[in-house]
């Protein structure tokens, strides 16, 4: 108890420096755990994204491009599927379920997502969860839409609002489809996803409201009208991509064969879950030039925080000289400053975690409404705790450096000024 | 959402930066035709433990055309024995597999030379007029408690030293992943 009481005070008298070594080292432990935090949630939140898709099909191209605008809504599609191979290769008896995507409107910067019914039903996140509404029900006249969560919160609508599209993918897009307003019938509940940020019509919703443009332009003066709209044959001519659940996994890798070596198109399908690992390979790169750099900040403040424990050795000779005079061994000299060491980071990985729990409260819906990743809340793991031993061991390797420095000076000099 | 998600900055860059690379290095989604990989599929549902192998003729035999003597029609048909023999190719850990079927494709199974299986487009002008050749398998096991299987070792890279690394994918408890087997690290870890 004296041990430490002797440290309290001496760190408190010299509180100035203390503070700042502390700061310092708090703020690389917080860069450290918040960096593999968030990689560690960011994986996770992609991961949780799809969940009981068998195979994404699309048209032929990278397989990252397509899980990335099929499944992310991030970039755009090369080109489309015709609608016929779609039915053909639904109609699959091996097949299961297929939701089938049409991309390519917005609005207000949300991106719109042609669909049928397939899509509430079979579609899951995270666990198997199941999408479920949070108000209302899925489409079903042709002008109806579902919204998701953060655009319900973000631009406020409610049941029954009238939304107009816009026509591609731009914020403010001057080609709206503004004869033709869709109606909000159902609200989904938030699912920490991309689905939370996008709108749902129906296929032949979409189809409608593109029948009377030309190269992307409306035609003025040519409004069709709901009844016309109803004789209309609104099939869609072709659609982006589409998920695909099989009745049984064992078919995964023939029916992906099968879809690759289709005659009649270029299509790709690939298995979603493979296509992850190999973002999570390439993104490897980044992450550990991340863990490197917040090692090297780590490093520089706990070498700081020992330099300032080496320049304090000077004007604590006395101090020193003292704790001998009174029959301290050179040990405990040496303790003192690694246990002096110790307290301060000890304190600052404290403060870290203090820190990151609230920001990542406080940043946790900024990024869900921004980059649609939901952070969870900081949470002490396996991983953690290896990374304070390290961060333990770092300081008092590092200590050792002024503790040594002070264990030597403990031994030759004494009470009487020199100099 | 004016500013595009930064994550999505960062995924662009590197999917630009290394999709070439990462277009050639699938062989089951391109076809391609690597000599010295070969493609192992692995899936796992209820007791039934599915397993496809697919390699280029070159790494298990030697060579890629039509046996123009003895000791190649030897080798062609040791090849199929050693796929055959599946109690040495695959282990299973802790858990009890039986084969429940097999089917074993070898190139060049009659004699005309320019009846091949599996025929690759390939880039390489030099090589146009090469035919390229794989040998395929497929394996359906039964095994007991077949949820605890974390891992499938191989001796395949013993057997056929011409393979140099197998890209293997698995399905397995609803979840899908991929991972290289080499003759460092021949098992496949389903997790």
């Amino acid at each position: 108890m004296m041990f430490l009481n002797v440290i309290w005070h001496s760190l408190l008298n010299r509180k100035g420096t203390v503070l700042l070594a502390l700061i310092s080292v708090a703020i690389s432990i917080f860069v450290l755990l918040g960096v593999e935090h968030i990689r560690h949630q960011a994986k996770e939140s992609f991961n949780k994204t799809v969940s009981g898709v068998d195979l994404v099909v699309g048209a032929r191209t990278g397989q990252l491009n397509l899980l990335l605008y099929a499944v992310f809504r991030m970039g755009n599609a090369t080109n489309n599927i015709a609608w016929e191979s779609y039915r053909e290769l639904a109609a699959d008896p091996k097949v299961a379920w297929t939701i089938p995507i049409s991309l390519g409107d917005s609005h207000r910067g949300f991106r719109v997502v042609g669909t049928t019914q397939d899509y509430f039903t079979h579609f899951r996140f995270g666990q198997n969860t199941p999408l479920s509404f949070s108000q209302g029900q899925p489409f079903s006249q042709l002008f109806d839409v579902v919204i998701g969560a953060d655009l319900a919160k973000k631009l406020g609508y409610r049941l029954n609002d009238e939304i107009i599209l816009a026509h591609g993918l731009g914020q403010a897009s001057f080609s709206l489809h503004d004869d033709h307003p869709f109606k909000v019938v159902g609200i989904l509940r938030p699912t920490g996803t991309p689905v939370d940020q996008a709108l749902y019509v129906s296929l032949q919703g979409m189809e409608a409201i593109h029948l009377n443009w030309r190269n992307g332009v409306k035609i003025p003066a040519r409004k069709t009208s709901l009844d016309a709209l109803a004789e209309r044959d609104l099939t869609p001519k072709s659609i982006t991509a589409f998920l695909v659940g099989l009745k049984s996994k064992m078919t995964t890798f023939h029916v992906q064969r099968q879809i690759n070596t289709y005659s009649k198109e270029p299509l790709l399908a690939i298995l979603p879950g493979i296509a992850l690992t190999e973002l999570w390979q390439m993104m490897g790169v980044m992450e550990n030039t991340l863990r490197l750099i917040s090692l090297l900040v780590l490093f520089s403040s706990l070498l700081g925080l020992s330099v300032m424990l080496l320049s304090s050795l000077r004007e604590r000779r006395r101090e020193i000289a003292l704790f001998r005079a009174i029959g301290a061994s050179p040990f405990f000299v040496f303790m003192i400053i690694q246990t002096e060491a110790l307290l301060i980071t000890l304190t600052g990985v404290l403060v870290a975690m203090l820190a990151l729990t609230m920001s990542i409260q406080f940043a946790q819906s900024f990024l869900v409404e921004n980059y649609g990743v939901f952070i969870d809340s900081f949470a002490f793991n396996s991983e953690t705790l290896g990374i304070l031993s390290l961060i333990l061991a770092g300081t008092l390797l590092l200590g050792l450096i002024p503790a040594l420095s002070a264990y030597r000076m403990s031994l030759h000099y004494g009470l009487a000024t020199r100099s | 959402m004016l500013n595009k998600p930064l994550l999505m900055g960062w995924v662009w860059i590197l999917t630009a930066s290394s999709a070439p690379v990462l277009s050639s290095g699938n062989p089951v989604l391109q076809g391609a035709h690597v000599h010295g990989e070969a493609v192992l599929n692995v899936v796992q549902e209820g007791t039934t433990v599915y397993i496809e192998f697919e390699s280029p003729a070159i790494n298990l035999v030697g060579f890629e055309h039509a046996p123009i003597n003895p000791e190649q029609k030897a080798a062609l048909s040791n090849a199929r024995q050693i796929l055959a023999a599946t109690d040495r190719l695959f282990q299973f850990g802790a858990t009890q597999c039986l084969l429940e079927s097999k089917e074993i494709n070898v190139p060049y199974p009659g004699q005309p030379a320019h009846n091949h299986p599996h025929r690759h487009e390939h880039e390489s002008a030099q090589e146009a007029h090469h035919e390229h050749a794989d040998f395929q398998a497929n394996y359906t096991f039964q095994c007991e408690q077949a949820s605890d299987l974390r891992a499938i070792s191989t001796t395949l890279f013993s057997l056929f030293p011409g393979i140099q690394t197998i890209k293997a994918q698995w399905i397995s408890q609803g979840r899908q992943g991929s991972t290289s087997l080499t003759p460092s690290d021949a098992t496949l870890r389903l997790n």
